[in-house]
């Protein structure tokens, strides 16, 4: 745990030092919003988390989303990642998460592919920039292979 | 915006849940604590390279690469842009729309979207730490192999 927190402040020092030298360069065109974008979700993003590790029991995972659950969990995680908003790679623990509460492997598969796929919020630029035949026409086409990845994913993996 | 709205909407989920049960709280807050720091230091390095890879890959240089492209190529080289490049929505969707009003094949920036969303090659470390190595590698190729297909597919219906 020691050297945990010690690699994470070396790493947050690095982070700073590479940003001020970008800064300090007089030239610089880098972009710095898409970072801070990522930086403003983490705090809402890990309380949610540990609000989620701390209060849904066991039982109300297993029961809703887990082998049991037939369509009615598969349609629940679809939709949960269709609704929480963030990028893709903070779906991961919180995957993760839900798999330590029992949730079943194909659920869990699929509730990354909607979160990937189907971001309620993404679509609104998709829809202003590209059109709304842009739209239907992709998210109908990726519906089918988010499913399937979630079904080979679920069938392969998960070994351990 | 969305950010900040999002933190209210979970702070105010936190509160009702500390009036419900304080101790069971602040129990949640220490595992955030612990989550977070398990990602963090994986986190920092993938920032510093998505700071680098600012400079190199960006809006202009898949404009022209996709222009440029023909034929089964273009499908190709559109998925693995968008599997290399991080881009935020509400900056990918203007280049991609911008593409697709220069005439660009339709197809090309179905499969650049969609490998843009699905693949990420750069958070596979947080990936791999969190589900496994094999789940990353399987996940992030069959997402792959789906935007070339799906962009096929667009470029004939649409």
């Amino acid at each position: 745990m020691k050297s945990q927190k010690a690699k994470g402040i070396a790493g947050v020092v690095a982070l700073l030092a590479v940003i001020l030298t970008y800064a300090m360069l007089p030239d610089s065109t880098a972009d710095y919003s898409m970072i801070f974008s990522i930086i403003l979700y983490l705090p809402g993003f890990f309380v949610l988390i540990g609000l989620f590790e701390a209060w849904v029991s066991r039982k109300f995972v297993v029961s809703h989303l887990g082998e049991q659950s037939g369509l009615k969990g598969s349609v629940y995680s679809f939709f949960m990642g269709c609704m929480i908003p963030g990028p893709l790679y903070l779906a991961f623990p919180l995957a993760a998460a839900l798999l330590r509460k029992g949730i079943s492997r194909f659920n869990v598969v699929l509730f990354i592919g909607a979160w990937s796929s189907f971001k309620v919020v993404e679509e609104i630029f998709e829809l202003h920039f590209l059109g709304p035949r842009f739209l239907v026409l992709r998210v109908l086409l990726s519906v089918p292979f988010v499913i399937a990845v979630a079904f080979i994913i679920s069938r392969i993996c998960f070994d351990d | 915006m969305l950010a900040l709205i999002f933190n209210a909407i979970v702070l105010i989920v936190f509160l009702v849940c500390y009036s419900a049960d304080k101790e069971k709280s602040l129990h949640a807050l220490r595992l955030s604590v612990r989550s977070f720091e398990r990602i963090a230091p994986i986190f920092v390095v993938i920032i510093i390279f998505l700071i680098f890879m600012q400079g190199l890959f960006f809006g202009d240089a898949i404009s022209a690469y996709l222009e440029g492209a023909t034929g089964s190529a273009g499908y190709l080289l559109a998925a693995i842009a968008g599997a290399i490049v991080h881009v935020p929505p509400f900056i990918a969707s203007p280049i991609a729309g911008q593409l697709l009003n220069s005439g660009v094949n339709p197809g090309y920036i179905a499969a650049l979207v969609t490998s843009l969303v699905m693949v990420h090659t750069f958070s596979i470390p947080i990936e791999v730490r969190e589900l496994g190595l094999k789940f990353a590698l399987l996940r992030n190729l069959l997402c792959l192999v789906s935007a070339i297909v799906i962009g096929v597919i667009m470029g004939v219906l649409y």
